[in-house]
């Protein structure tokens, strides 16, 4: 069977099998817009003869299909089965990100077992690790996979824990489709499988929601409140190597007027890790139970029920707001510890491992003088500017970096001027007295007094680095 | 149900209570936002919206009732809707007033203009009735955004349904005409005349132009129901003719309504082959018309996708909307259409030589433009006497969109694309030879200019980016 797997892969490979082709095909508008109510729709424009539309049909649909319509493909058993000539397949298995291939449950949630398929935070988290060679690695609550394959590409052994054993099958499967051979799969519930265990890595996507409800074990950790994301906060710093990055997506609650980061830099104090909080959204408890149910809104009694229970779970717990988002820890000895918040669009998140390691830097250059740090505009910066072509007022600029977590900015026209004699890396001090002697009678101290808060920020961001 | 309105007091009371309530479209739209997001008008919504009215208070109540469809306590209504009387509203046919529970049988909503009333919107679906008459619907506000408003002195709008179209002309003609073929769409129409204080509209049912036979007009509106389907379901939707003949009759038959140098605003949709340009069906229906036109395309699309966009409401049940898909597919086939194109189709009466104009819009349909298809009107009119001396400025509504490098220390322009800020949201990539042709106009004229320039300050005089200095 696991050469027939392996087989399986390399067949799908060789078909075009893959995330644009399958966009393309059903004319979804974002990687994320298969909608099961399009499934008549989807049947039709995936009704022509190529093989491509035939394994679209097979695996994303749910059809059954010709067996003479699809390429040669093994027919590994509880993945195709076979009836007549037709063949139909068991489980969803659709193309992901950076080639994966990922197979899950199918359909909506409705089992508390379920394994779930790729989704928007699945890709997030996975664009956050650097690619660079590390010992070891672990995946916490795996579901299907995904973020263990992508470890084990450059991780020499990667450890995949889930409290679900469905999931560790799945993830067992989704290696072997994938050619990957240095996931060890272990069932327990959090980090009780890793006792004692450090990894160079760890990336979670755990069952963060905060409900009343214990539905689904993909969504609901069954603790009370924030419990979860307190526990794994205060906990991972010991599962980390020293220089090691953890990357969990978490849901936390946190004071109607206060910054969504507070709660986190309790749980960190005293760990001797520096973390960013990558701070999607907070909302109100009844957007936040809103969103988590979106499934039942068909069922309006079902829908309303939902909300009424999951608001009344926030009233007897206190709870006004309820963040979403990644917390990135990084171990770098001592036990001090620094936190910064960052607010990136999850949908625009790029490939960010060299954003973040920026990122983290910049707790040492803030630390230090920042007026003798050579510093330079990051790779990947474009400025956006908008204005009258006739010059007639002056442009709106906004610098955007392209790669990383695709931030952007709007800067003046005093930051834009220092801004170009930053081009190549050159001390700040330097930089800023250039630009006073361009100006008519500003001195050094006064430019870099005046422009100083901006280029903060644009350290912080990872705009300018050293 | 279908509204009554004699009771012209009631109808005033229910203005004032709904005034006095601050029953206004920002104020429904901070009602219903969670987390500074704007909760979506669809059914399966409701619970959520719902939960965020404050139960008892007066602008929840109108908006449960008139918004979102939901019961209400008898109690609660009568206070929201003080002066006017209960019994009076359900005499009127706006209220279901069952003991304790009081529900509305019509929508009201508010926009930035109006207040518009029609039968309840059920979130993507309508009640299967064929009569069925709409609220401001997003076709209607793109041909209510691309109208121009100038003052003139008669204007028609041709099925009018709920009227806001003809209301909004009223606002700056003399005198309109509202014409619609199905009476409880005229009911509505009056009753939303009277709710917005307009008092100068005509009312007639007829069957599209034979009810204005032999009379001339200002301005024409027309958001017909130009869907292109074998199906017959629905006035505002479908009509009964194959394919897009009914639109093309009505492009041919405006014109006899038009006075000279009249402007007639009309949606429209046509079939065209995958290998022939958009425009070439609107071009063969406005030849000989005696009328200049402007043809503007908001959409295309293959006739897979156009049959399921128009059938959202039937996605909850997969074999009938599956069926439908190849019904409405088969149709298409059969009448050779590959593309559907969605637009407008604005002509103008004129003497002389007419001529034709083709564009995309690409903006937003929702912002005003009457504006700028003066401007595109204005330059098909000069573009052909543009000699050496005429002098050309850009339009002071333009925006340049510039994106930059820093290399070396000196900024490298990568791209540059000129684009109106509003209108119909005309965008152009420049080259850096054309960036500096623009940017150097300053007052000289085109014989000033290089030779190879001219094609494409042409053009963008013909897109309303420059202007006639």
């Amino acid at each position: 069977v696991t050469e027939a797997i392996r087989e399986l892969g390399a067949a799908l490979r060789e078909a075009g099998y893959t995330a644009d082709a399958v966009r393309r095909l059903l004319a979804l508008e974002s990687p994320f817009g298969f909608s099961p109510r399009e499934l008549p729709l989807y049947l039709r424009l995936a009704g022509g003869g190529s093989p491509l539309e035939a394994l679209v049909r097979l695996f994303l649909l749910g059809a059954s299909v010709p067996r003479d319509a699809l390429p040669l493909l093994p027919l590994v058993p509880g993945v195709l089965a076979t009836d007549g000539d037709e063949v139909r397949a068991l489980v969803d298995l659709a193309p992901a990100d950076e080639d994966v291939l990922l197979a899950c449950d199918r359909g909506e949630p409705n089992e508390p077992d379920q394994v779930l398929g790729f989704s928007l935070p699945t890709r997030t988290l996975g664009r956050l690790p650097t690619r660079e060679p590390i010992g070891s690695a672990l995946d916490l609550g795996c579901g299907g996979g995904y973020q263990a394959i992508l470890a084990a590409r450059h991780a020499q052994r990667v450890v995949a824990t889930d409290v679900n054993p469905r999931a560790l099958a799945f993830t067992r499967f989704n290696a072997l489709l994938n050619g990957v051979e240095n996931v060890e799969t272990r069932e327990g519930d959090l980090l009780a499988p890793v006792a004692g265990e450090r990894f160079d890595l760890i990336v979670s996507n755990p069952p963060h929601v905060v409900s009343p409800d214990t539905d689904f074990v993909f969504r609901d950790s069954g603790l009370e409140g924030d419990s979860l994301a307190e526990g794994l906060v205060r906990e991972l710093p010991r599962h980390l190597e020293e220089g090691g990055f953890a990357h969990v997506v978490l849901s936390w609650a946190h004071g109607p007027d206060e910054r969504a980061s507070v709660p986190v830099e309790r749980w960190l104090e005293g760990t001797g890790c520096d973390a960013l909080v990558l701070h999607h959204a907070s909302y109100d408890p009844l957007a936040y139970a809103a969103g988590w149910n979106r499934p039942l809104r068909f069922d309006p009694a079902a829908y309303a029920a939902a909300l009424d229970r999951w608001r009344d779970y926030y009233r007897r717990l206190g709870i006004e707001a309820l963040a979403e988002g990644i917390v990135v820890i990084r171990r770098r000895g001592g036990s001090g510890s620094r936190v910064r918040t960052i607010s990136p669009t999850p949908e625009e998140i790029g490939l960010a491992g060299a954003h973040l390691a920026r990122l983290l830097a910049a707790f040492d250059v803030l630390d230090g003088d920042i007026l003798a740090r050579p510093l330079a505009l990051a790779p990947g910066h474009r400025f956006e500017q908008v204005g009258p072509i006739d010059g007639s007022a002056p442009p709106r600029t906004v610098l955007r970096l392209e790669e990383g977590l695709r931030l952007e900015v709007e800067v003046d026209e005093a930051l834009l001027r220092l801004l170009a004699e930053l081009a190549e890396p050159r001390p700040l001090r330097e930089a800023i007295a250039a630009v006073a002697a361009q100006a008519e009678d500003a001195s050094p101290e006064q430019v870099g007094a005046a422009l100083l808060p901006q280029v903060t920020r644009l350290v912080e961001l990872g705009f300018l680095a050293a | 149900v279908t509204v009554r309105t004699d009771d012209r007091e009631t109808i005033a009371e229910l203005r004032a209570a709904l005034d006095a309530a601050g029953y206004t479209a920002p104020a429904v739209e901070r009602l219903l936002t969670a987390d500074g997001q704007r909760v979506p008008r669809t059914a399966d919504a409701l619970p959520l919206q719902l939960r965020l009215l404050r139960p008892g208070e007066r602008l929840s109540t109108l908006v449960a009732l008139f918004y979102l469809g939901a019961v209400v306590p008898t109690d609660d209504a009568a206070f929201a809707l003080a002066p006017a009387r209960l019994e009076r509203l359900a005499t009127v046919g706006l209220l279901d007033v069952d003991g304790e529970r009081t529900r509305a049988l019509v929508d009201l909503v508010p926009t930035d203009e109006l207040l518009v009333a029609s039968d309840r919107f059920e979130g993507g679906s309508f009640a299967e009735d064929p009569d069925e008459v709409l609220g401001l619907t997003p076709p209607t506000r793109a041909l209510a955004s691309l109208t121009v408003r100038r003052p003139v002195e008669r204007a028609l709008d041709l099925g009018t349904g709920s009227a806001v179209l003809a209301i909004l002309a009223a606002h700056h003609a003399q005198r309109a005409v509202g014409v619609d073929v199905n009476p409880r769409a005229l009911a509505f129409a009056e009753l939303n005349a009277a709710l917005n204080g307009c008092e100068n509209v005509e009312w007639r049912r007829g069957d599209w132009l034979a009810a204005v036979e032999g009379e001339t007009f200002d301005l024409v509106v027309c958001n017909p129901p130009y869907l292109i389907s074998p199906d017959s379901t629905f006035t505002f939707r479908d009509n009964r003719l194959r394919g897009d003949a009914f639109c093309e009759q009505l492009v041919r038959g405006v014109p006899a309504h038009l006075a000279p140098g009249g402007l007639a605003h009309l949606l429209v949709s046509w079939g065209h082959r995958a290998d022939e340009d958009w425009s070439a069906p609107l071009r063969r229906w406005v030849e000989g018309t005696g009328c200049d036109a402007i043809l503007l395309r908001y959409a295309s699309e293959d006739p897979l996708t156009h049959a399921a966009e128009w059938n959202e409401a039937l996605r909850a049940d997969p074999e009938r909307f599956g069926a439908i898909l190849d019904r409405w597919t088969a149709y298409c086939a059969e009448l050779g259409i590959e593309r559907i194109g969605w637009g407008a189709v604005v002509l103008r009466r004129r003497d002389g030589a007419s001529w034709v104009f083709a564009l995309t819009a690409s903006g937003s349909r929702m912002v005003p433009a009457g504006h700028h298809l003066e401007r595109l009107i204005a330059a098909q009119d000069a573009v052909g006497e543009l000699g050496p001396d005429a002098v050309l400025t850009l339009a002071g509504d333009h925006r340049l969109d510039r994106s930059v490098r820093l290399g070396g220390g000196v900024g490298v322009l990568e791209r540059a694309f000129l684009r109106l800020d509003g209108g119909l949201g005309t965008r152009i990539e420049l080259d850096p030879e054309m960036l500096e042709v623009v940017a150097s106009l300053d007052g000289r004229p085109l014989g000033a200019l290089p030779r190879g320039a001219l094609p494409g300050v042409r053009r963008l005089f013909e897109l309303g980016f420059l202007v006639r200095a």
